[in-house]
């Protein structure tokens, strides 16, 4: 029991380890952190604000490493985002407290220069928002990619077009993703990575879309076990999206690459002809 | 209704309401415009916490809960405004104090406000796409649909099979929903991604800015250059995916962001001022708003009811070893209630 621990503990501890690193991507910023320590602890230890940050961070640093305790959060909320107990660490307050100090000891002239070299300094050793390509310009108030509101309208009308009363759809990953952000009223045989798959035949389905070369008898064999009533698939070429319209499945519409099918009632029928 | 007089709703709900309610709390006279705001949303989010989680359970729909959430923040709102009333007359207004502090400004804090607004109008205008929206902002628009309050899986738009045992305690897109209804049905996705990021940012500024106050007092200069290289640090975090100023900037309409970038630094902010008063002047943060900021941490991730106690188990920790606080351990860990509680509810689920 005691050696089970032990090995528990030393695996905790390389997790940790591990995830430390990772957690500062090996960049520069991390110097800056470092710096900032070494800062607050040889020229500014005994200023209140620093008493306020300093043994804390040391303790929050101490917990995280610690095996025990390490052990012990990683069963609660999972090994792989241990990292997030270093959200407790107060880094950028402790960096600008940092930064601040230093300025402002420096005296005015130094202050002007010293202030710019530490910004231009994170400025170098990070990268901003925007350039790490986090913000685009999106074309909707919702802010999902361009074609979800046009396939969700599309479908909609196809709904009161074909006197049905629902739109229960089955896609690929990036529209089973976004839809129901979108558009709650519609129903999905599965989500975002098959999440909430209705049955096997949806988690079937999900799989075969998924693959990379999806075979289409399956997929249309179990679109026909559901009541999924639209299929949409992704196709860049327009005649292979036609072939598919032989499983009984009507082409009502496409919205970029995105091919939406109604499916018909003859479907069955027309997948056991094809066996 | 248009969509005008939705987000004025919204503002009104987000803006406005907060330190409204800030005047029920116990909170230092000489308290400002960012402490209040923030105390406010203390209250917001654990009144959502403590209505939503009984109503789940005793399945109430989801109307039901925004009417009472509403009507509750609407009462607590005016209630907050006339005890607020009668601490100005009292000691004057706060817009006295402003056109005082107005002139005492430095070049770098106007520097860092228009950076920081820039920074706004980016996370507001801009879209981020983050695929765990398949989840988050999806529970949200199903609870607005279905009028049920997690048992619709989002991902379907069938029944769950099982109860989301994982985020059925920290029911942070309920309380997106609750905000869209009160806001005459906004979209959940529009408030997600185009207002809350806007408002979360700003208070995670406020937040930095009580750091400034704390430690600098009213030198307007040290005050100035803390935010600006805090404003630096925040917009230069893009080569991490880790770091809770990134999940602030992209994410900031999932409750772990909120968590991570305004909640616990708030948090901290608020155990600084209740286990070392002395180093601020003795202006001293009452139990209740330790308490209400554990309720907080709950409502927006499974993570806070973990994080939260463990920030304050440390902060107690260190006080054990001071003579001079050593009668702040009890109430400090007393404040951890909800979450030990959440966390055993957690465990039986």
């Amino acid at each position: 029991m005691l050696q089970h621990l032990t090995q528990a503990m030393v695996q905790a501890f390389g997790q940790a380890c591990s995830q430390w690193s990772g957690f500062w991507e090996g960049s520069r910023f991390f110097l800056f952190v470092l710096f900032s320590v070494f800062l607050l602890i040889f020229f500014f230890g005994k200023q209140e604000a620093a008493r306020d940050v300093l043994p804390w961070s040391v303790l929050c640093t101490f917990l995280f490493f610690l095996p025990p305790a390490a052990l012990l959060i990683q069963r609660m909320i999972g090994e792989e985002v241990y990292w997030r107990v270093l959200w407790l660490l107060p880094v950028t307050p402790l960096c600008a407290l940092a930064v601040t100090l230093l300025a402002s000891h420096a005296g005015r002239k130094p202050a002007w220069l010293l202030l710019p070299v530490c910004l231009l300094f994170l400025a170098v050793s990070g990268r901003d928002a925007l350039s790490a390509g986090f913000f685009e310009r999106m074309h909707n108030y919702q802010q999902v990619p361009t074609e979800i509101p046009h396939i969700c309208n599309l479908l909609h009308e196809q709904e009161a077009a074909h006197g049905q009363d629902r739109v229960y759809i089955a896609a690929d990953n990036h529209i089973a993703t976004w839809v129901r952000v979108y558009d709650p009223s519609i129903l999905q045989a599965y989500g975002r990575y098959g999440n909430g798959a209705v049955n096997s035949w949806a988690a079937r389905i999900y799989d075969q879309m998924e693959s990379g070369q999806p075979d289409y008898d399956i997929i249309a064999e179990n679109i026909s076990n559901l009541t999924v009533n639209f299929v949409i698939l992704p196709f860049t070429d327009s005649e292979k999206a036609l072939e598919i319209c032989g499983y009984g499945w009507e082409m009502v519409g496409h919205i970029n690459d995105y091919y939406i099918y109604y499916v018909t009632e003859n479907g069955e029928e027309l997948i056991a002809q094809k066996k | 209704m248009n969509m005008l007089m939705k987000g004025a709703l919204a503002f009104f709900w987000l803006v406005l309401v907060p330190p409204a309610l800030s005047g029920l709390l116990p909170l230092d006279r000489k308290a400002r415009g960012p402490e209040r705001f923030l105390t406010g949303y203390l209250l917001v989010f654990s009144l959502a916490e403590l209505l939503t989680l009984p109503a789940l359970f005793i399945r109430f729909s989801f109307h039901t809960l925004a009417g009472v959430y509403g009507a509750v923040l609407l009462a607590g709102a005016v209630a907050g405004l006339f005890r607020l009333r009668k601490g100005f007359r009292k000691n004057g207004t706060e817009a006295d104090s402003l056109r005082e502090r107005a002139g005492s400004v430095s070049v770098f804090l106007w520097i860092a406000l228009v950076l920081i607004l820039l920074q706004i109008a980016v996370v507001m205008l801009l879209g981020h796409r983050d695929q765990d929206d398949a989840f988050y902002l999806a529970t949200a628009t199903t609870t607005l649909r279905s009028d049920k309050i997690l048992r619709v899986n989002p991902y379907s738009g069938y029944p769950y099979h099982s109860f989301p045992k994982r985020y059925v305690l920290s029911p942070f897109p309920v309380f997106l929903a609750c905000i869209s209804w009160l806001s005459g049905s906004l979209h959940p996705a529009i408030l997600g991604h185009m207002l809350l990021p806007g408002v979360f940012l700003a208070m995670a500024y406020l937040v930095l800015s009580l750091y400034a106050r704390r430690w600098f007092g009213e030198d307007a200069g040290k005050r100035g250059i803390f935010l600006l290289t805090c404003v630096f640090l925040i917009w230069f975090s893009g080569n991490s995916t880790y770091r809770s100023e990134v999940f602030l900037l992209v994410r900031s309409w999932q409750g772990k962001a909120v968590l991570a970038g305004v909640l616990l630094p708030f948090l901290f902010y608020l155990e600084l001022s209740f286990f070392r008063p002395a180093a601020a002047g003795n202006r001293k943060t009452s139990w209740l708003l330790l308490f209400l900021g554990h309720l907080s941490c709950c409502l927006l991730s499974s993570m806070g009811i973990l994080l939260a106690p463990v920030m304050t188990g440390l902060f107690a920790l260190q006080a054990l070893f001071r003579r001079e606080t050593r009668h702040l351990v009890l109430p400090g860990l007393l404040s951890m209630l909800p979450c030990i509680c959440l966390g055993a509810v957690y465990l039986r689920l």
